[in-house]
């Protein structure tokens, strides 16, 4: 796997174990900053309300199963420490794994055989569908997209590669951001 | 069946077509916005369940591969807990789609096809939200995201029952299907 493209898939699954099994949270935090810096520097979008909302739901439901000290009691509701961390801990690990997801397939990876070329032929042919203009109406919904369907398998045979990969990812960053997510993995505990 | 090689590269264009349209329709659910993160309204199956009609079970079980990781790609979830979510769902609703369409695939309609995969998939994410996220606070989320499923999983049956009905391209390949 010597192909540009899958440097940050490389890079990526190297850095994977250091966030799965990660638990603490100030490390976590860290890491999920880190991710979203290297987001930003390829040019990606941080998407702060679905983020919010992700860490406001899983939170809330880690909730309501009470587990140690008791922060605060709201009509009879508890509120303890270690489910508002088991919380936290979930909802930020899933953030970052998406944010690490998106760094490793931010070139397009080269996914190798026949499989691989299915998968261009398929982004081929979704490109068509978004540049199709089609949209999710109701009325005549049905008879458009026969037209589209129609229409795109005139066109088969150019699977073509059109995807906008995010901006190119060099051995030493992608190598740097690596070996900063094991720091900080290694030195939770000083944390 | 066997196919004659163009044959065969037509049901790959078809395979891909159908996969393609699916990751349109993710796409599409992905910017719809939602009172709770994690409710899908499941556009994504219409091309899913369309591929039932004509495709066999080994073309069927390619087309969920390429949904599933095609929106793993696009979404940029593949290697995070949201794939596993999305593989275990479809995984679940696309073995109990082709089994209840091929047992009783006359005498049910799509409406009946699409609940009985909703619900797989659901039970399936809830299993995995249980294990990986809620906890044992997951089966207190579970009925409104059974119910939720529901609703949206009748909606999207009737609509695949109409396009099924009423569609020439679909039409068309289930034509070609027969003479090959």
């Amino acid at each position: 796997m010597t192909d540009r493209r899958n440097i940050p898939l490389i890079a990526g699954l190297c850095m994977l174990p250091a966030l799965v099994f990660q638990f603490d949270l100030l490390p976590l935090l860290l890491q999920l900053g880190l991710l979203i810096i290297i987001r930003l520097l390829q040019g990606g979008r941080i998407r702060v309300k679905t983020n919010l909302m992700m860490i406001v739901t899983i939170t809330a439901v880690n909730l309501l199963q009470a587990h140690g000290q008791v922060l605060y009691e709201i009509a009879g509701f508890e509120i303890t420490l270690g489910a508002l961390r088991i919380g936290l801990v979930r909802s930020l690990k899933l953030i970052a794994l998406i944010y690490l997801s998106q760094f490793m397939i931010s070139q397009r990876p080269a996914f190798p055989g026949r499989l691989g070329n299915l998968l261009s032929l398929q982004f081929s042919y979704y490109e068509g569908f978004l540049n199709s203009g089609l949209k999710v109406n109701p009325k005549q919904f049905i008879q458009r997209l026969d037209e589209l369907l129609f229409q795109l398998e005139e066109h088969r045979g150019d699977p073509g590669d059109r995807f906008q990969a995010a901006g190119s990812v060099g051995w030493i960053p992608a190598a740097a951001a690596a070996a900063a997510f094991w720091v900080i993995y290694a030195t939770a505990p000083l944390l | 069946m066997s196919l004659s090689s163009s044959g065969r590269a037509v049901r790959i264009h078809e395979i891909a077509m159908l996969g393609a349209f699916a990751l349109f329709l993710a796409t599409v659910e992905y910017v719809i916005p939602k009172p709770v993160p994690f409710m899908r309204i499941g556009l994504a199956n219409l091309p899913v369940m369309i591929g039932l009609t004509f495709l066999t079970t080994r073309e069927y079980a390619l087309l969920a591969f390429l949904k599933v990781f095609g929106q793993g790609i696009i979404h940029g979830t593949l290697f995070s807990y949201v794939f596993l979510f999305s593989l275990g769902g479809s995984a679940a609703s696309v073995v109990m789609m082709l089994i209840a369409y091929r047992l009783a695939g006359r005498h049910v309609t799509f409406v009946g096809i699409a609940v009985i995969g909703a619900f797989a998939s659901n039970m399936a994410q809830l299993f995995l939200a249980r294990v990986f996220l809620f906890g044992e606070g997951a089966w207190l989320i579970a009925p409104p995201f059974l119910i939720t499923g529901l609703i949206t999983a009748v909606v999207l049956g009737l609509f695949t029952q109409q396009f099924v009905l009423s569609s020439r391209w679909l039409a068309a390949k289930q034509e070609g299907v027969r003479r090959d």
